[in-house]
């Protein structure tokens, strides 16, 4: 071990380590984009695993009911009567399950996935049968998402060992010779002080961990670590290599930065005669050392670390899927199923068998009788009519931005701000419950800022809004363009935007930055056609006190509609634009 | 089948326990709503009461778990035996039935029975989830991942009491009164209000501070994960003490009084509180009930009102945006300000 703590040699001691846990590790959080790097590590994954062992591979976007297994139709209507078919889960029994795109699985998915890895056995109430089955399996899930996409909290939670492949180049990963097979070992034969074990708790929480499934993997893992070391007792050496391997290298302060003796190697022999006696000295373990590996925790708020987010902040595809509003897509093709329908939602929409047949059974004698004119049919065979089509309806939810450019410059009055504030406080307020978002633009001086990150704490904005100063020139390009930027990213993360523009259409700084008001209408102009090329729908709200034509103007540009409120005052601000979110 | 974590091997989480505690002493509470951090043991532990609560007599093979004494409130099946002493009874443990996610309408509430009509062409109802779970305890995990469309199924029979289902030409109404039980991670996604308001008590968990507490989930995890059953064992005693605990508070739940000042005080909380409704504060005063049974005792004292009351509480306020404390910090600010009586409206 006497290598640089390297994202690849990591990424290979994390497959010893899940090998050699026995099952009770959970799986691999693996951070890397399809490629050779990742098919070498897979590779290298099969080789240390044992060969009986199957693997299933599975895209996060199978749905849910073949998780679960339901009614078998073929097998049922061969054999006349209900065969049930044990899911993709249940099948994984023993094995190892691939989770490809897991940054895109739906949170009810992972929470599926991570309870059945949780229990060791699948309960599935769905689709004609009643099922309970053994699912005892590993789940190796790649994640290949930017921005704020992740694997879900319920899954990621759950798995014990992270993995971060983006940075490993391939000459590294090519010249590395797939290692042996490794068995697995028994972790309760290695000792764990209680010195040691308060340490690790200790790091779990001083790493940002809010679940106990942090703490419980550092200590399986710095015990299986300790293990493959043939190794009586686990050592802080063991900790600190448990921990890049359970949060990611990501989380790790840079080896430079370490205390010399970690990296120093104490050899398994010297401390193999009697751990119990003499654990005072070479197991002695510094809780400020761990502090010291942690990227301070204070430090990293709100910044993400690279690859890895501080785990308070982890903005999960859970967080960002699971609204309650926001545009409802009622006749979706995908989304969660919401009942059934005797009517094809969506042209070339298929029945749910299991359905229709259900729809189908009652009638069936009545039918067999009242049909003599058509070739007999067998006996067994069912008369179905169209009559009888069950359709599975979807809904498709997605969540709401609401963007607000706000004019904080002195040609609108300071009061203006403040009413601006309030609305976005109130509306927040209302999208907590409803589980949309809003941001925050305000343009004055120079340049227009990002106050308030696309963001559903009130509690951030109202932080972020207090120190928000007014007056100065007007850059309302700069402000629509930050506007018009966001806008463009929440449809990319599959949001709908809403551009609400408090201003009263008067800028007078260009874009870049010169005070000069017919470039700065010509610029605003050439930004506001394109917001109306994005598709994003915008409101302007006209806050001048005797209103002109700029700010409709600009409205007209946008393609956006258009709201005279000279006293705009929280409450209307906040009820208009509800108003839009909802519709 | 591998012993399940006992319920008194959870490192604190106090709130979270009695509250379990309660709703399995009275079951007209209106059930347990626990919310909070991932890996802080709230399904282990809605399971590990499973193994604690007592014994129910039903009607023998019985599919909607019917009592016998219930005269005249029976399932379809025993309402057609017209002999009511040829019932046979058995006893069986409460029953906690898990609604997985991914469950579907058909086997919550029951449906065709599909065997049979296709088989042998009977139309014959096959009870669900909801029917197995009458008398007992329906548990579901991610609450707030539910469907809509079930969670409004749930909303509606929780309420009565009663499912009706109503499908594939079946008409079929039978009893289901449980107790609801959820559990989830308010991150992932806020429960929908009326839901939040049909239970009778809520609970917010976090992880254990303290470090030793710490440590010592960690350790009995490790210990129970491996060997359950002498872990298991080992806790036996103490678990056989809280199902005595529980048995004796159910026998003695009905001998419980509230006195006029308890009730008084319960009142005025709720008032203060601005909570709405008349729920709020019959479910106080069933708490405190039920949190004295346990207990041993017979009444119900100022002091049960004081604990229970963020439980019972905490989900009914109407959340105020602009108030940045949590719900729990305003039920505890009340109580504060009403025990030094500077709260005491006048006239009370």
């Amino acid at each position: 071990m006497s290598e640089a703590p390297a994202p690849w040699s990591d990424a290979r001691l994390a497959i010893q380590v899940l090998a050699a846990g026995a099952g009770r590790l959970g799986g691999i959080h693996v951070r890397a984009r399809a490629g050779p790097v990742l098919d070498r590590w897979l590779d290298h994954l099969r080789a240390a695993l044992d060969p009986t062992r199957q693997v299933v591979r599975l895209s996060a976007t199978t749905p849910e009911s073949r998780l679960l297994g339901g009614l078998d139709v073929a097998a049922s209507l061969e054999q006349g009567a209900p065969v049930s078919d044990p899911g993709l889960l249940a099948k994984a029994d023993g094995g190892l399950m691939i989770l490809s795109m897991a940054e895109r699985m739906p949170p009810s998915f992972a929470a599926i996935v991570g309870t059945a890895l949780e229990r060791g056995e699948i309960v599935s109430e769905g689709h004609g049968v009643s099922r309970r089955d053994s699912a005892r399996f590993e789940v190796i899930a790649l994640d290949e998402g930017v921005d704020d996409e992740r694997v879900p909290a319920a899954l990621a939670d759950r798995l014990g060992l992270t993995v971060d492949l983006s940075t490993v180049s391939w000459a590294q990963a090519r010249l590395d010779a797939a290692g042996a097979r490794q068995d697995p070992i028994d972790m309760s034969a290695v000792d764990l002080s209680d010195e040691i074990a308060r340490a690790i708790a200790e790091t779990a929480q001083l790493a940002g961990s809010r679940s106990m499934r942090a703490t419980i993997w550092l200590t399986r893992v710095a015990r299986v670590l300790a293990g493959l070391d043939a190794a009586k007792a686990v050592n802080a050496h063991h900790v600190a290599t448990a921990i890049r391997l359970v949060f990611g290298p990501g989380i790790i302060a840079p080896p430079e930065h370490l205390p010399e003796e970690t990296t120093d190697d104490a050899t398994p022999d010297t401390r193999a005669d009697d751990s119990t006696v003499d654990d005072a000295e070479p197991t002695a373990i510094d809780i400020d050392m761990l502090r010291d590996m942690l990227v301070k925790p204070d430090a990293a708020k709100g910044i993400e670390i690279d690859g890895f987010p501080a785990p308070k902040q982890s903005r999960t595809r859970s967080a960002a899927a699971a609204g309650k509003s926001g545009a409802v897509k009622d006749r979706s093709q995908r989304g969660r199923p919401a009942g059934l329908a005797s009517r094809s939602p969506y042209p070339g929409a298929r029945p749910n068998v299991v359905a229709t047949l259900r729809a189908a059974a009652p009638w069936q004698k009545m039918r067999r009788r009242n049909t003599p004119l058509s070739p007999m049919p067998p006996a067994s065979a069912l008369v179905i009519r169209k009559s009888d089509f069950r359709y599975v309806r979807y809904r498709h939810q997605t969540r709401s931005t609401a963007i607000f450019v706000v004019d904080a410059s002195g040609s609108t009055a300071v009061e203006r701000l403040g009413e601006a504030k309030g609305a976005v406080e109130l509306l927040l307020g209302d999208c907590y419950i409803r589980r949309d978002s809003v941001a925050v633009v305000a343009f004055r001086g120079m340049e227009a800022e990002v106050v308030v990150e696309p963001t559903r704490s009130l509690v951030r904005a109202k932080r972020l809004l207090t120190g928000l100063p007014g007056g100065g020139p007007t850059p309302l390009a700069s402000g629509l363009a930050k506007g018009a930027e966001l806008a463009a990213h929440a449809s990319r993360s599959s949001q709908s935007p809403l551009l609400v523009v408090l201003t009263d259409g008067n800028g007078n700084v260009a874009l870049d930055g010169r005070i000069d008001r017919p470039a700065a209408r010509e610029d605003t102009e050439a930004i506001a056609r394109h917001c109306a090329m994005l598709g994003v729908p915008g409101l302007v709200i006209d806050i001048a006190r005797r209103p002109r034509d700029a700010a409709r103007d600009l409205a007209t540009s946008m393609t956006a509609d258009y709201q005279q409120l000279p006293h705009a005052d929280a409450r209307s601000v906040s009820a208009l634009v509800t108003d839009y979110m909802r519709s | 089948m591998t012993a399940p974590f006992p319920f008194s091997a959870i490192v604190g989480q106090d709130e979270m326990k009695s509250a379990l505690l309660m709703a399995a002493v009275d079951p007209s509470l209106g059930g347990v709503l626990v919310f909070g951090d991932r890996g802080t043991g709230k399904s282990t532990a809605v399971r590990a009461l499973a193994g604690l609560l007592p014994k129910i007599v039903v009607v023998k093979g019985c599919r909607y778990n019917c009592d016998p004494e219930a005269n005249g409130a029976m399932c379809p099946d025993c309402a057609a035996q017209t002999d009511a002493t040829a019932l046979k009874t058995q006893s069986v443990p409460i029953p906690v039935i898990d609604l997985p996610l991914g469950a579907t309408e058909d086997r919550v509430v029951g449906a065709l029975d599909l065997e049979k009509a296709l088989v042998a062409g009977e139309k014959a109802f096959e009870p669900g989830l909801l029917a197995r779970a009458h008398r007992g305890f329906l548990y579901i995990d991610e609450v707030n991942l539910l469907e809509d469309h079930l969670v409004d199924l749930l909303l509606d029979v929780a309420a009565s009491g009663i499912n009706v289902v109503e499908r594939e030409g079946l008409s079929v109404r039978h009893l289901a009164r449980f107790v609801l039980v959820g559990s989830g991670n308010p991150e992932e996604g806020e429960l929908r209000p009326q839901l939040l308001d049909r239970f009778g008590l809520s609970v917010e968990v976090r992880s254990p501070h303290d470090l030793e507490d710490r440590v010592e989930v960690v350790r009995r995890r490790d210990a129970y994960d491996a060997d359950p059953q002498a872990f298991a064992k080992s806790w036996r005693a103490k678990e056989s003490r809280i199902r005595g605990r529980i048995k004796k508070a159910r026998g003695l739940l009905s001998d419980v009084t509230t006195p006029d000042e308890a009730m008084a005080f319960a009142s005025m909380l709720c008032l203060k509180l601005g909570v709405d409704g008349l729920r709020g504060e019959l479910t106080l005063t069933r708490a405190a009930r039920a949190r004295a049974a346990l207990a041993g005792r017979t009444e119900t004292s100022r002091a049960d009102v004081n604990a229970v009351a963020p439980t019972a509480l905490r989900h009914r306020l109407r959340r105020d945006p602009l108030d940045e404390a949590g719900s729990t910090v305003r039920v505890e600010r009340a109580l504060a300000e009403l025990a030094d009586g500077s709260g005491i409206p006048a006239g009370v």
